[in-house]
């Protein structure tokens, strides 16, 4: 029996640079520019990844930087700077969830079909392939997933970014692939086969 | 049992770090076990599916556009701003330091007004008559922070000892005494016996009052 394949765990985005942190600190809006370019990417894929709608994941992660500008002199360098803005990210992503939640409720459903008119094919069809796989997990399963499997944080960094326990994230992550291990035999024993 | 234990093993075989020991018993277990053969199977595809899932990132559909707007709606900071309110930080730490020193000073206050109550309570005690104002004392500061810690300690046995010696010697003397010696004639006082203490008091004042004197030479 060959080993198995070990999941890619550790964050390796390449950090910002301190200095251009530092002008940022000071107001300089030139350096803050540098790490919107840098990190934007790897804040909307998060973002997509929990919203599934490429305009509310770019609203996200506009309102995530600007909470980044605003709250940076109060950035400790204790974690790296993107687990510090996932968690930012992931807690404008939950307000928005709330506030679609809302919206739905009364009756302010139009988002979803505005959006799907810019939205890119790739994008639409990898949020259909993650809602197939994780749209039945309750929200802090779902999160586990998405950022360690998906995100590919570390545990510690998921930890920190989710505010939970090792033992916490260790167990919703665990009912996570559980189930949707479970979802893939369901689809595989109804079709022949899944096939992202 | 053993299913059920290596299942968490099987699902979550990244995070949890196992002996050589315990995967070799999991390793054995599979070729055993039909069930968790199919678990591992079933995670390996869950690994496989989750890895291409990962390699498919979204994409920002202009993402110069979304730089552009996240710049524009930032907030101006104000490097003058800024600079004020690390001043502001300044002055607070300032501030607080000024209140420490303040605190600081007080509570030395506090045993200087212990000193006090030490000699108070001699006057009430034996030298009613003598008058409450209190003369301009030349107290070296340095001996007198030594000597008032000391009395904090031994406050009662000098208090009494002073008392004992009050019919003797003047209050004036006495007052002079205590605020004036170091602790090391603190503790000479205090290990001599009550005829000797009278002897040192008087000698003390008389070398102190010579020191006092202009020299005649
Ligand atoms: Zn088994």
């Amino acid at each position: 029996m060959k080993k198995q394949r070990m999941l890619k765990v550790e964050s390796n985005i390449k950090q910002p640079d301190p200095k251009i942190i530092q002008r940022s600190v000071e107001g300089d809006a030139k350096a803050f520019e540098v790490i919107v370019k840098q990190l934007q990417e790897y804040a909307f894929a998060l973002a997509f990844r929990i919203l599934l709608s490429t305009e509310d994941a770019q609203d996200a992660v506009q309102d995530s930087f600007i909470k980044v500008w605003n709250k940076l002199d109060s950035y400790k360098h204790k974690h790296l700077f993107t687990t510090w803005l996932y968690r930012i990210i992931v807690n404008t992503c939950l307000d928005k969830l709330k506030l679609n939640k809302q919206q739905i409720e009364y009756g302010f459903s139009d988002v979803e079909v505005s959006e799907d008119m810019e939205q890119s094919l790739i994008n639409r069809d990898l949020a259909r392939q993650i809602k197939l796989l994780s749209n039945s997990l309750p929200q802090k399963q779902r999160l586990a997933f998405v950022l360690i499997d998906l995100q590919c944080l570390s545990l510690s960094e998921a930890v920190y970014v989710l505010k939970l326990t090792k033992g916490q994230v260790k167990s919703n992550l665990y009912y996570a692939r559980k189930t949707i291990r479970e979802t893939l035999l369901k689809k595989e024993e109804g079709r022949s086969a899944y096939v992202v | 049992m053993l299913c059920k234990i290596f299942e968490k093993y099987i699902v979550l075989s990244d995070l949890n770090e196992i002996s050589a020991a315990e995967q070799r018993e999991f390793y054995n277990h599979l070729a055993t076990c039909k069930t968790c053969r199919e678990k591992y199977k079933q995670q390996e595809d869950y690994i496989r599916i989750t890895g291409e899932l990962r390699e498919k990132s979204p994409e920002i559909p202009n993402p110069e556009a979304l730089t552009r707007e996240i710049l524009s709606v930032i907030p101006e900071r104000n490097p003058k701003i800024i600079r004020l309110e690390k001043r502001i930080r300044w002055l607070r730490i300032a501030a607080l330091f000024i209140i420490g020193a303040f605190a600081g000073f007080y509570f030395q206050q506090s045993l200087y007004v212990k000193n006090q109550r030490v000699l108070l309570a001699v006057k009430y005690n034996k030298q009613k008559s003598v008058s409450l104002q209190v003369e301009n004392y030349s107290i070296c500061l340095a001996q007198s922070k030594i000597f008032i810690k000391k009395l904090m300690v031994s406050d009662e046995e000098f208090t009494q000892s002073l008392l004992n010696l009050a019919s003797d010697i003047s209050y004036n003397q006495l007052e002079e005494y205590t605020n004036t010696i170091c602790l090391q004639e603190q503790e000479e006082f205090l290990s001599a016996n009550s005829a000797d203490r009278k002897k040192l008091i008087l000698n003390f004042l008389q070398q102190s009052t010579n020191s006092r004197l202009p020299s005649n030479n």
